[in-house]
C-alpha cells in the first residue's frame, strides 16, 4: 500500500512538499544520529591566537635563507654582529701567528762571521765599575765582517748581535764578558763591516786572570727576536782567540 | 670544570718548563726595540742549562717582588758549577748594578725566575690594563658573570 499510515514526519513532508526541517520549530528527530562534519572544515584545530603565528611548515626555509654564511648562527643584533666579528678576527690573527711561528721555527740561523783582532792591550786597575778590586782591565781592538742578509725573513723582527770574549783563568773555569753589541732591526744594512771597533764594554776580569792569558777566545753571536715564536740564540761560525799580553801597560795609551 | 682544568694546565706548565712562572708580561721598556710593554714571553728553568753570555733572563732582586727581563752580559763560572753574572737591559745605558741590593755585584742561579725562549707580541696588555685599571678588572668580571647568567640554553 503507497500508504503505510503515520511515519516519520520527514518522509510526510518529502511527499508534501514544504521541508518541514527548515521551519523554526524543527528539531532532530529523537535517536537520529548527527551527521558528520565535512571534512574541510576538521583541518584547523588551532586555537583562535595561533592564526597569528607564522606556520610551523615554513619556518625552516626561512631560517636558511636568513642565516649569514658566518661561523655562528644568529646575526640579528649589533652586539651579536660584534661579538661574532671580534671572535673571527681573533681566531684568524692566531692562526696567522701560529703560522708565522711555525714556518720558521727549525730554520738555521748561522752564517760565517769573519773576526780580526788588531791590538790587545791590558791594565791593572780598580774595578771602578762593580767590585773595588784591583782587577784586570783588557782593550781589544777589533774588526768583523759578516753579511746576515739570510737571516732576516718575515718573522725576524731584530737581530741582537754581541761580540763576547771566552776564556778560563785558575779562578774561575769559564769566563764570559760581551765587548760590543748592536742591534740591527729589519731593514738596516745587513752586512757589517766594522774596521777598529773599539770595545763598548770595559772588559775586567774577575780577578788577574788576564795577564799571560794564551787563549781568549772571541765570537760574534746574535739572538734573534721573532714576531712571534721561538728566541734562539746562535753562534757565528767563525771565531778567533788572542792571547793576552805578560806585562801591564802602564801608560795612558788606549 | 673549565677552572680546574686551566688550573691544571697553568701546573702542568710549572712542572714541565721548571720555572715558578713560565708565562710573564713584560712590564718596562728596557729590553726596547725587542720587546716592549705588554709583550709576553714563555719562561724555561732547567737545572743542567748554564746561563751564557747573551740570554735573556728573567730575574727577581732578593727583597724585591717584581721580576725583571734583561741581558746577561758577564758571566764567572767556578770549577764547581758556582755562577755568578751581571746584566744588564738592552736599552739601558749601564749595567743592572744600580737594580741590585746595596753591595751586591753579581746575581746567581737562585734569582733566576727562568730564561726566556719564546715570545709572544702585544698579548699581554689584558693583564696590564687589568693591573692599571682594577676597574675595568671588576667591570669585565662583573660582565661575564652576568653573561653566564642570562645566557639562554639554545
Amino acid at each position: 500500500m503507497s500508504r503505510s499510515g503515520a511515519g516519520p514526519a520527514h518522509l510526510l513532508a518529502e511527499r508534501g512538499g514544504v521541508d518541514e526541517r527548515a521551519s523554526p520549530s524543527w528539531s532532530p528527530p529523537r535517536g537520529a544520529r548527527p551527521r558528520p562534519l565535512p571534512a574541510v572544515a576538521r583541518a584547523a584545530p588551532l586555537p583562535a591566537a595561533a592564526r597569528f603565528l607564522p606556520r610551523p611548515r615554513a619556518r625552516p626555509a626561512r631560517a636558511a635563507a636568513a642565516a649569514p654564511a658566518g661561523p655562528s648562527g644568529e646575526m640579528n643584533t649589533v652586539l651579536s654582529r660584534a661579538n661574532s666579528l671580534f671572535a673571527f678576527s681573533l681566531s684568524v690573527m692566531a692562526a696567522l701567528t701560529f703560522g708565522c711561528f711555525i714556518t720558521t721555527a727549525f730554520k738555521e740561523r748561522s752564517v760565517p762571521v769573519r773576526i780580526a783582532v788588531s791590538r790587545v792591550t791590558l791594565k791593572n786597575v780598580e774595578d771602578f765599575t762593580g767590585p773595588r778590586e784591583r782587577s784586570d782591565l783588557g782593550f781589544v781592538t777589533f774588526d768583523i765582517t759578516a753579511d746576515l742578509q739570510s737571516i732576516f725573513d718575515w718573522n725576524v723582527k731584530q737581530l741582537f748581535l754581541y761580540l763576547s770574549a771566552e776564556y778560563s783563568t785558575k779562578n774561575n773555569a769559564l769566563n764570559q764578558v760581551v765587548l760590543w753589541d748592536k742591534i740591527m732591526l729589519r731593514g738596516d744594512n745587513p752586512r757589517l763591516s766594522l774596521k777598529d771597533m773599539k770595545s763598548k764594554y770595559f772588559f775586567f776580569d774577575d780577578g788577574n786572570g788576564l795577564k799571560g792569558n794564551r787563549n781568549i777566545t772571541l765570537t760574534l753571536s746574535w739572538n734573534v727576536v721573532p714576531n712571534a715564536g721561538i728566541l734562539p740564540l746562535v753562534t757565528g761560525s767563525g771565531h778567533v782567540s788572542v792571547p793576552f799580553p805578560d806585562t801591564y801597560e802602564t801608560t795612558k795609551s788606549y | 670544570m673549565i677552572v680546574s682544568s686551566a688550573l691544571m694546565i697553568w701546573k702542568g706548565l710549572i712542572v714541565v718548563t721548571g720555572s715558578e712562572s713560565p708565562i710573564v708580561v713584560v712590564l718596562s721598556g728596557s729590553m726596547e726595540p725587542a720587546f716592549h710593554r705588554g709583550d709576553l714571553l714563555f719562561l724555561t728553568n732547567f737545572h743542567d742549562d748554564p746561563i751564557r753570555a747573551g740570554e735573556i733572563v728573567v730575574f727577581k732582586v732578593e727583597g724585591r717582588d717584581i721580576p725583571i727581563v734583561h741581558r746577561v752580559i758577564k758571566v764567572h763560572e767556578k770549577g764547581n758549577g758556582n755562577i755568578k753574572f751581571l746584566t744588564k737591559g738592552d736599552n739601558n745605558e749601564v749595567d743592572d748594578r744600580g737594580l741590585y741590593k746595596e753591595g751586591q755585584n753579581w746575581l746567581e742561579k737562585k734569582d733566576v725566575v727562568g730564561r726566556a725562549r719564546g715570545f709572544l707580541p702585544y698579548v699581554g696588555m689584558v693583564t696590564i690594563i687589568m693591573n692599571d685599571y682594577p676597574k675595568f678588572k671588576y667591570a669585565l668580571l662583573a660582565v661575564m658573570g652576568a653573561y653566564v647568567l642570562l645566557k639562554r640554553e639554545s
